[in-house]
């Protein structure tokens, strides 16, 4: 009842509003991704730092299919952590609380990752 | 210090893991353009290489994976006290996370310090 009576318009709004969330779930998702891929991360410079070889083939696996996609995503995975971190610090201080605001923002954090993930692969 | 017990646990060390997580956030943000630099260096062996030879690269980098295993740990830490409940399997997997973490910072001196 009370649902049906709101204008249209803030269906809109309904609509629009889980964008913070998706905003928070991905950060802690991609927060434990990272977490659990550090171990990987540290082989991956030690083994670039080894020998000529080893840095070929860590240049080698980030560079075609499969080792490609997984570089592509974890710089989606830290730059969305990143972004969504530097949000959540503002809030932390009182900057950006105001409800549009944070949609806003969280829209930002949304595109910047993405953006940003495209200006690597270029 | 003195006379000031600490329970495992307890309220206080929440509130040090909160101020810690964003301070190591705060670094790592900081560090995120330096180490995007640091990458793009990478043209070859020799070059890369060379990049981690310096003390105050060394130390930097250091830093940086402390800040980043410390963020992760209290990250995990949290994560875990929302979604695993049974107190034993809590604990077992925040000590597991724990030596994890203790392994990676070894394996970084190891990686860094064996560079000359």
């Amino acid at each position: 009842m009370i649902r049906s009576s709101r204008p249209f318009f803030l269906n809109l709004v309904q609509i629009r509003l889980p964008l913070g969330g998706w905003v928070s779930i991905l950060h802690r998702g991609s927060g434990v991704v990272l977490a659990l891929l550090t171990p990987a991360l540290l082989y991956a410079l030690a083994l670039s730092l080894q020998s000529p070889d080893g840095f070929a083939a860590v240049r080698d696996f980030f560079a075609h299919g499969l080792g490609a996609l997984i570089g592509l995503g974890g710089v989606w995975l830290w730059l969305h952590h990143l972004f969504a971190g530097l949000r959540h610090l503002g809030f932390d201080v009182g900057i950006g609380e105001g409800r549009l605001a944070a949609r806003r923002s969280a829209l930002w954090v949304l595109l910047l990752a993405i953006g940003g993930t495209g200006v690597w692969w270029l | 210090m003195a006379g000031i017990m600490r329970h495992a646990g307890g309220a206080r060390s929440g509130l040090t893991l909160w101020l810690l997580q964003r301070a190591s956030a705060v670094w790592l943000a900081l560090a995120s353009p330096v180490l995007l630099w640091l990458f793009a260096q990478a043209s070859s062996f020799e070059t890369w290489r060379a990049l981690f030879v310096p003390l105050p690269v060394k130390l930097g980098v250091l830093l940086t994976v402390v800040a980043l295993l410390l963020h992760a740990w209290i990250g995990l830490r949290e994560v875990l006290m929302d979604y695993v409940h049974p107190l034993l399997l809590r604990m077992a997997l925040l000590l597991a996370f724990g030596v994890g973490v203790l392994l990676c910072l070894a394996w970084t001196v190891h990686i860094l310090w064996s560079l000359v």
